[in-house]
């Protein structure tokens, strides 16, 4: 389920440091989508746990950057959200909207081209015709 | 270890100590911490529960909450401008549109009357009338928006974030103050206005432009309820 987000992960973290790169920053909001499109529904401190865990600690995600990505996705219709009382607390959970799940398609497809140019970029096959 | 009722109440306060006003937003925060501080405590029991939430604060970053809540701002304002959007669509339909069709027609009507070279001033006046009009209303609802607050402090009721934004008009009335000045940098100050056709196109902005006040000073404050509701299970929960 989660191989291919692993698989981004992964990738990203060959050629990015970790943290605050901008080229992480810009993924986040696939990262997200990506997720929540394998759960039914997930929470904020639940995601940040989720990569952490996918990529053995490799990669966290900062609550400072997090939050206002979910809160961007929620206002561009991508996110519906669900409230829950779970101990002392209401937990707020995410989950994907229909235009959301679309739109993970989508962005997944557009992340995987940008990787598979910077690769031929980054690591060219020389030949010799 | 779980977190008592009294923890989540002092990261209630913890969280608008650091500047988070609204009650949406700092309950995604409070549970944010409160999942942090449970894990911190898995690890090491003995931590106190200051030191912990110390070390939850820090993880997001020198500014603390406050990208946090420019971020649900921004978003909130927008779905404060899909509201405004679908109210001010459905003036034309039918058979509303007849209503606009009307008052256009009756604006264009009093143009007319107006001789030539008095026009342009008429039409700033009459847009002067128009912002005055939205301030007091807006001034009225900072008003109403400040004994909420008060009254809201004593009987320890919430406020959310999309409540504020209603009751502040999202600062759409201050649009009117370009408005104002318009018709003087398009036209040119003393100049005379004689083309049916632009009194036309002005009096369809200016009928416009009332429907949008109307919306942001009448209708979403009458409806604001409504609105929370439908926007917030948890006020659905607190206003039953």
């Amino acid at each position: 389920m989660h191989k291919k987000i692993m698989y981004i992960l992964a990738l990203r973290n060959q050629s990015i440091a970790m943290g605050n790169s901008k080229l992480y920053k810009g993924s986040l909001n696939t990262i997200i989508l990506k997720l929540l499109e394998g759960t039914d529904k997930m929470y904020g401190y639940e995601i940040t746990q989720k990569v952490k865990e996918l990529t053995k600690g490799e990669l966290t995600i900062t609550e400072g950057a997090l939050y206002p990505a979910l809160h961007k996705l929620e206002a561009e219709g991508l996110l519906d959200v669900e409230m829950a009382k779970v101990d002392n607390r209401v937990r707020k959970y995410y989950k994907l909207t229909e235009s959301g799940e679309k739109e993970t398609v989508n962005r997944l497809s557009e992340l995987e081209e940008y990787i598979r140019n910077m690769e031929t970029l980054l690591n060219p096959k020389w030949s010799i015709e | 270890m779980k977190l008592t009722k009294r923890h989540i109440d002092h990261l209630y306060h913890f969280t608008s100590k650091h500047y988070v006003e609204h009650f949406d937003v700092q309950t995604e925060l409070v549970d944010h911490l409160a999942n942090g501080i449970e894990l911190q405590w898995q690890g090491n029991p003995n931590l106190s529960f200051e030191n912990a939430l110390q070390v939850e604060f820090k993880k997001f970053g020198v500014c603390g909450f406050a990208d946090v809540v420019a971020e649900k701002t921004k978003a909130m304002n927008k779905r404060y401008y899909k509201l405004i959007w679908i109210f001010f669509k459905s003036y034309f339909s039918w058979p509303k549109v007849i209503v606009l069709i009307l008052f256009t027609a009756l604006v264009f009507s009093g143009l007319n009357i107006i001789s030539a070279p008095y026009r342009i001033d008429a039409i700033v006046i009459c847009y002067m009338i128009l912002v005055l009009t939205g301030f007091v209303f807006l001034i009225k609802s900072m008003r109403r928006r400040k004994t909420m607050i008060a009254n809201n402090k004593v009987v320890k009721k919430p406020i959310f974030l999309l409540e504020d934004i209603i009751s502040k008009t999202g600062n759409v009335g201050f649009i009117g103050i370009s408005l104002v000045q318009l018709p003087n940098l398009i036209f040119g100050h003393g100049s005379t206005l004689t083309s049916s056709s632009i009194i036309l196109v002005i009096s369809i902005i200016t009928v416009l432009f009332i429907v949008l006040l109307y919306i942001v000073h009448i209708v979403l404050p009458g409806r604001a309820h409504e609105f929370l509701s439908n926007e917030y299970e948890e006020y659905r929960l607190l206003n039953v």
